[in-house]
């Protein structure tokens, strides 16, 4: 009876399921996000939530609107060139019987995404719309354009219409387009369209959002709950994939790059996922992030982190027209002698070389252990517009620039450091003297509390007006424990007063900050301003332009430097995670 | 082709060209024209100067006043780019002032000069001096010999590419003394090892210091020197006057003006160039006289030059630019004609570019019709593009072929090019670049 009974229990149950098995496959409806669709072999997935509110976004915002009013703009859009992208848009609208606005609002309403499968290869730009008809019909009409000759009659059509489990496709050469009832899926792979097809009508218990690395990787982004578009990439898979590339070993055998970056390189190594995020309202915000953990650092990139991963960079000095500075925690001294475990042997004979020639201009002190490693952990390099006096005045005005540290011991070294700074100048005025290029005179002064040592271009003749060299005149300068190294005195001579008078600060919030960086938009343009003509000048030789274009083509260009205001990164590690945070502002 | 010196006639050979029936002045006569004594014409260009004659043409040509403002736009220009040492930008801006300029007898003047006094960027290194002497070259280009030798003679960047930046009485460099005579006044023969003695002692105390030239008067040697049948206390300035008195000094520059304007497929006899030597004989030496005199000659437009030179890379490419109304970077556009063997200002070496067949060889051939293939399809084009620029000179499919072959080559190509050619011409981009490159493929193309 009990076995009957289960028996009867189960073909009635079987029974009221089966019309709705036949009318409406499991999943179809239930899936909120392509995630839970998209197979687990999913490498990289981008969801805009709302893109119609991120395009409102982009065309409210300021400085697009100040484009848009600009005149050059509006002869753009009335010139004849731009008429034909017009009467299209217009033809098409016409055909959709609404805006494109209001057509990308509609079906996109349940989102825009993008995948890349690593199953298949395949990639994937995939849309919820709100209104299956109208999806429809947007569709219908880009297929029908797509077969309309310059003449506007139907011609052949470049795709073949086919259709699988419910879902309509047309295959074009490279790529598909395919709908079921309110996704739409525009992908290089028709394998791929049809697995995704599959995992929509029958669901799939393999799919992304089952991964853990994803479910992590979206707790993990709880921060950018407010941004208009999310990336989550899984590094386990782009590691196979790219498992020949250095990046992904944790090495580079470029030494800039490994000072700069190599932190970043421990971290490409390890990290299951990262996750990028944008937000866009009057600001521009770019984060990537991922998780860290202290096991993951080289042991030989100490330099990098510091010890127990709190290194922090130094409070920048900013002069008052900097244009960047980048601060950072570096112990260069560790770098140097790391070497060895750092890089391969073409690497480190160049730098064994290196060592032995700087050592030589340091009186044959050991150039990683005494002098570099008389500096403290952390370095600044400031870059600020320069200052020229009237009579040596180069026609291409570069920023000047300065190397900050701190000294451990400033009274034992600095006499050292100013030997070294004689025996360079030295050294480079028998080059300049030889080459027949004017030669640098050297001074030592006393300005404030600081000890200035600089070095100037002597010039006495017409030959050399406008010359490149006038934009250096390499100084040293000590003040209490810090350390200047600069390509201008006068940047030199700002730096030593800022470090007594305004040391600044660099703050974030319980979190020691590895690395930061500001760029000022204002000074830049500036700087911009002050080379126009070599600007046009350069712009005449490489674009092959009368002098006419070129200038309307450079201040075109000043006019867009106008918009940056400022763009601040940081770069954030500690013992969980590490956050990369890009900021642009723009000006009114 | 196979034709001979002496059919040419020395006598008549440099009467003014008078159109008649069997020679009249036409769209081949002015194209041929603006080839030598510019880098070719617009077919506007070409056009105009076909209905206003070869007279009002070289008017034209030698009115070098008509480019205030573009001297002044490309003097900004050259400055800014040879703040640093390398040459390499000042070449690029070189080629644009090719391509651009409203006076182009002027550039093919410098360029023609540059080739005489050849000296190197990378051996200068030093681009202030390297555009100083494009300079001089230039402002000296159409006016008398003898004061151009005297400034090339101080001149920095010369005396630092003859290795003759110090010359002490003691021991007198006789770098420069050897190149005055050999490469730019007499050449080989006209001379002997004494003369260069005793000129380099004209030249002591000349010297470069701290990049600028400079006159030492202690190391001068006072002394009295005899060469070429002159003796005297001279200096520099004398030598070089007393060289350019040699019989053989007019007729070297009168040879050297032929080769590069009327042919360079013959060696030129003394009885030929005599008549030009004359004319800068009578003249002081004026190097726009004697050219007007060869470019309004019966030869200059006969079948002897027409055809007989072949185009130089620099040639090939500002001219392709300069008829399509087109433009390309010019870095770019520098380093390929690096490949091709005529970079300006690096010329290979103090005798300058040899020129003529030896700009063609097995590879070079290749790289030729590469370039023109690589302009074609990205080069910036006034008219939007190809097609456009063929609908605004009103070349159509059915006449595209004629056209091309009238204004763009110096002879006449093979029926059966013709026919293949005629078959590629269509209205659209990609077709007119394909039959701009199949014509730059053409040893017809390659003639100038």
């Amino acid at each position: 009876m009990y076995q009957r009974l289960n028996l009867y229990s189960l073909l009635v149950v079987m029974l009221g399921l089966l019309p709705s098995l036949l009318a409406k496959p499991a999943g179809a409806q239930e899936s909120a996000s392509p995630a839970d669709f998209l197979p687990a072999t999913t490498a990289v997935y981008v969801a805009v939530a709302d893109p119609a509110a991120l395009i409102d976004s982009v065309e409210n915002h300021p400085v697009i609107q100040e484009i848009q009013a600009m005149p050059e703009y509006k002869d753009l859009i009335a010139s004849p060139d731009f008429a034909p992208a017009l009467i299209g848009l217009a033809f098409f609208e016409n055909q959709i019987g609404e805006s494109w606005r209001e057509a990308l609002a509609t079906n996109t309403g349940g989102g825009l995404y993008l995948a890349v499968d690593a199953g298949t290869g395949g990639a994937a730009v995939i849309g919820k719309s709100n209104d299956e008809a109208k999806l429809r019909r947007l569709l219908g009409t880009a297929l029908a354009l797509s077969s309309m000759g310059p003449d506007g009659q139907q011609g052949d059509k470049p795709y073949e219409v086919k259709e699988y489990r419910g879902a309509k496709a047309a295959s074009f050469d490279d790529f598909v387009v395919a709908r079921y009832e309110t996704w739409f899926v525009v992908t290089n792979k028709g394998e791929f369209a049809k697995l995704l097809v599959d995992n929509i009508i029958d669901g799939t218990d393999d799919s992304l959002a089952s991964q853990d690395w994803f479910g992590e990787a979206v707790e993990h982004s709880a921060s950018a709950e407010n941004a208009d578009a999310v990336a989550f990439i899984n590094l386990e898979t782009a590691r196979v994939l790219g498992e020949s590339e250095d990046i992904f070993r944790g090495r580079t055998d470029n030494p800039a790059i490994e000072l700069m970056f190599g932190g970043i390189l421990d971290t490409l190594k390890h990290a299951p996922y990262a996750v990028a995020s944008l937000e866009l309202e009057d600001d521009l915000g770019l984060s990537l992030s991922t998780p860290f953990e202290s096991d993951w650092a080289n042991e030989h990139r100490r330099f990098f982190y510091g010890s127990d991963l709190n290194g922090s960079a130094p409070a920048p000095l900013m002069p008052e027209n900097a244009v960047a500075s980048i601060t950072s925690y570096r112990d260069i001294a560790d770098w140097w002698l790391s070497k060895e475990d750092l890089y391969d042997e073409n690497v480190i004979a160049q730098l064994a070389q290196a060592d032995t020639q700087l050592s030589t201009i340091f009186s044959g002190m050991d150039f990683g252990q005494e002098v570099l490693g008389a500096l403290q952990p952390g370095v600044q390099i400031v870059v600020a517009e320069n200052t020229f006096s009237e009579d040596y005045s180069p026609d291409v005005k570069l920023p000047a620039f300065a190397m900050v540290g701190k000294l451990k011991d400033p009274g034992a070294i600095q006499p050292r450091l100013k030997i070294a700074f004689q025996s360079a100048i030295g050294v480079t005025n028998l080059q300049l003297g030889m080459q027949g290029q004017p030669q640098l005179a050297m001074d030592t002064e006393q300005v404030g509390s600081a000890k200035i040592s600089s070095a100037s271009y002597f010039v006495d003749g017409e030959d050399a007006e406008g010359l490149l060299l006038f934009n250096f005149s390499p100084s040293i300068a000590f003040q209490g424990e810090y350390f200047i190294l600069s390509s201008t005195r006068d940047l030199a001579v700002e730096l030593a007063w800022l470090a007594v008078n305004d040391p600044g600060s660099l703050e974030e919030a319980g979190r020691s900050i590895n690395t930061s960086m500001q760029i000022d938009g204002g000074t830049l343009e500036q700087i911009l301003i002050d080379n126009r003509e070599s600007l046009i000048a350069n712009n005449m030789i490489e674009e092959g332009n009368t002098r006419a274009a070129a200038e309307e083509q450079i201040d075109a260009l000043l006019v867009f430097a106008a918009f940056l205001k400022e763009t601040k990164l940081d770069y954030i590690v500690d013992e969980s995670r590490m956050d990369l945070d890009v900021t642009v502002r723009f000006g009114d | 082709m196979n034709r001979q010196l002496s059919e040419i006639d020395p006598q008549t050979a440099w009467q003014p060209y008078r159109p008649s029936a069997e020679n009249p002045w036409s769209t081949r006569l002015a194209a041929h024209l603006l080839r030598r004594a510019a880098f070719g014409g617009t077919i506007t260009e070409i056009s105009r100067a076909e209905s206003a004659g070869p007279s009002e043409t070289l008017d034209r040509l030698f009115d070098l006043e008509a480019a205030a403002d573009f001297e002044k736009e490309m003097a900004t220009a050259g400055r800014l780019v040879s703040s640093g040492a390398d040459s390499r930008a000042l070449s690029a801006w070189w080629l644009l002032r090719m391509v651009q300029t409203p006076v182009p007898l002027q550039e093919k003047m410098t360029l023609f000069w540059h080739g005489h006094f050849a000296t190197g960027g990378d051996k200068v290194n030093d681009s202030r001096a390297m555009l100083r002497q494009n300079n001089l070259l230039r402002d000296h280009c159409l006016t008398e010999f003898q004061p151009l030798v005297r400034e090339i003679s101080c001149d920095v960047a010369t005396l630092i590419y003859l290795d003759s930046e110090d010359n002490r009485k003691t021991r007198p460099n006789e770098n420069y003394a050897r190149e005055l005579m050999e490469l730019f006044c007499l050449g080989p023969g006209n001379y002997t090892e004494q003369d260069i003695k005793e000129i380099a002692r004209c030249f002591t105390g000349w010297e470069v210091r701290r990049g600028r030239f400079n006159f030492n008067p202690y190391q001068h040697d006072e002394g009295t020197k005899a060469f070429l049948g002159a003796s005297g206390d001279f200096d520099g300035n004398d030598a070089v006057g007393i060289v350019l008195e040699q019989p053989a000094a007019a007729r070297f520059i009168a040879r050297k003006l032929i080769r590069f304007f009327v042919f360079d497929d013959l060696e030129i006899s003394d009885e030929l160039a005599e008549p030009v030597a004359v004319r800068l004989r009578e003249t002081s030496f004026n190097i726009g006289s004697a050219l007007r005199m060869i470019l309004e000659s019966e030869l200059f437009f006969s079948e002897h030059a027409i055809g007989h030179k072949i185009k130089s890379p620099v040639e090939l490419a500002v001219g392709f630019l300069h008829f399509f109304n087109a433009t390309t970077n010019m870095q770019q556009l520098s380093d390929r004609l690096a490949g091709l063997g005529q970079l300006p200002l690096y010329p290979p070496n103090v005798k300058g570019w040899d020129g003529g067949k030896t700009w063609i060889n097995a590879s070079t051939v290749l790289a030729r019709a590469n370039l023109i293939n690589e302009l074609a399809n990205n080069a910036t084009f006034a008219d939007g593009s190809l097609s456009q620029w063929a609908s605004s000179n009103g070349m159509s499919e059915s006449d595209g072929v004629e056209m091309a072959e009238e204004f763009l080559l110096a002879t006449p190509m093979p029926e059966e090019t013709r026919r293949k050619i005629s078959g590629e011409l269509r209205s659209n981009d990609v077709q007119s670049a394909r039959l701009i490159a199949l014509v730059g493929a053409l040893p017809e193309f390659q003639l100038n």
